[in-house]
């Protein structure tokens, strides 16, 4: 697996007393996430990482890719999206005058942060866009104490 | 060979009242076939009656509509889900009455037929005798 992005040590790896001051229960997940993951020869689509209490959400921008076209796994805590971007071919005397979009294979892998069910991957692609949904674990929401006032 | 269909100063839309959001500049691929143009604009989250597509004056505009409700605010961003917006100056090989626009999975494809002069005629040489 040596193409995955390797994870980045935490404070307490670090053995620094104070963590950062802005982490949260899920603060390691964003340090963990690899943010290159380049290969040559690859397109590598955007990508948009959301949280709420129940759960991450990755979006990723994939125009003119048919759902079919694209593949969603999980292996362990890695979040992998491939596929192959097709160019429709209209063979008949053609020649292009412009050229900006870009074909080829795509693929982007993310750590997943133990706080989610990886086993409950939900994907879904609309208009181009890829929704991932990852739900977290019951024990990782954050819990709500309601404090009766009197 | 001379560009049949050339881009004009992509510009803000500063009178729209929503100038938060910001304005993105589809990738676009333009193929000229025999007897016509295919125009391909990428507007990711753009759905069918999100996409604009007018001709004024010879220009062509291309409008993507993304949908507002983006939720939640992303923690990691990499791209802005914002509208799409882009022009090009048509050229007058190309039949303003004859353009065809339609969406999927996020691309724009715009058929420009060119106008019938502009087509290469093949003219017989008869023989006199």
């Amino acid at each position: 697996m040596a193409l995955l992005p390797k994870r980045r040590t935490s404070d307490e790896e670090r053995g620094w007393l104070f963590p950062e001051l802005w982490s949260s229960p899920f603060g390691d997940f964003w340090r963990a996430l690899d943010l290159s993951g380049w290969r040559e020869g690859q397109l590598t689509p955007t990508i948009n990482v959301a949280e709420t209490d129940d759960a991450v959400t990755v979006t990723a921008e994939l125009p003119g890719v048919t759902p079919a076209e694209i593949e969603v796994t999980v292996e362990g805590d890695v979040l992998t999206i491939h596929g192959e971007k097709n160019e429709e071919k209209e063979e008949k005397g053609k020649s292009y005058h412009r050229i900006e979009r870009r074909y080829g294979s795509f693929s982007r892998s993310i750590h997943l942060p133990s706080s989610v069910q990886s086993d409950k991957v939900k994907a879904s692609s609309k208009d181009g866009v890829l929704t991932v949904e990852i739900p977290k674990r019951e024990d990782a929401k954050p819990k709500k104490i309601k404090i009766d006032v009197k | 060979m001379a560009k049949k269909v050339e881009e004009v100063a992509v510009t803000r839309h500063e009178d729209s009242g929503e100038a938060s959001r910001p304005l993105r500049v589809p990738a676009v691929d333009i193929e000229e076939q025999t007897d016509e143009y295919v125009l391909t604009a990428e507007m990711p989250g753009v759905a069918r009656d999100g996409a604009e597509v007018t001709v004024e004056e010879g220009v062509l505009l291309l409008r993507g509509r993304t949908r507002q409700d983006v939720d939640p605010e992303p923690e990691h961003v990499e791209f802005h889900a914002g509208d799409f917006e882009r022009r090009f100056r048509i050229l007058p090989d190309i039949d303003p009455g004859r353009i065809a626009a339609s969406m999927k999975d996020g691309v724009l494809t715009v058929r420009l037929a060119k106008q019938e002069k502009a087509k290469v005629k093949k003219i017989t040489v008869e023989s006199s005798e």
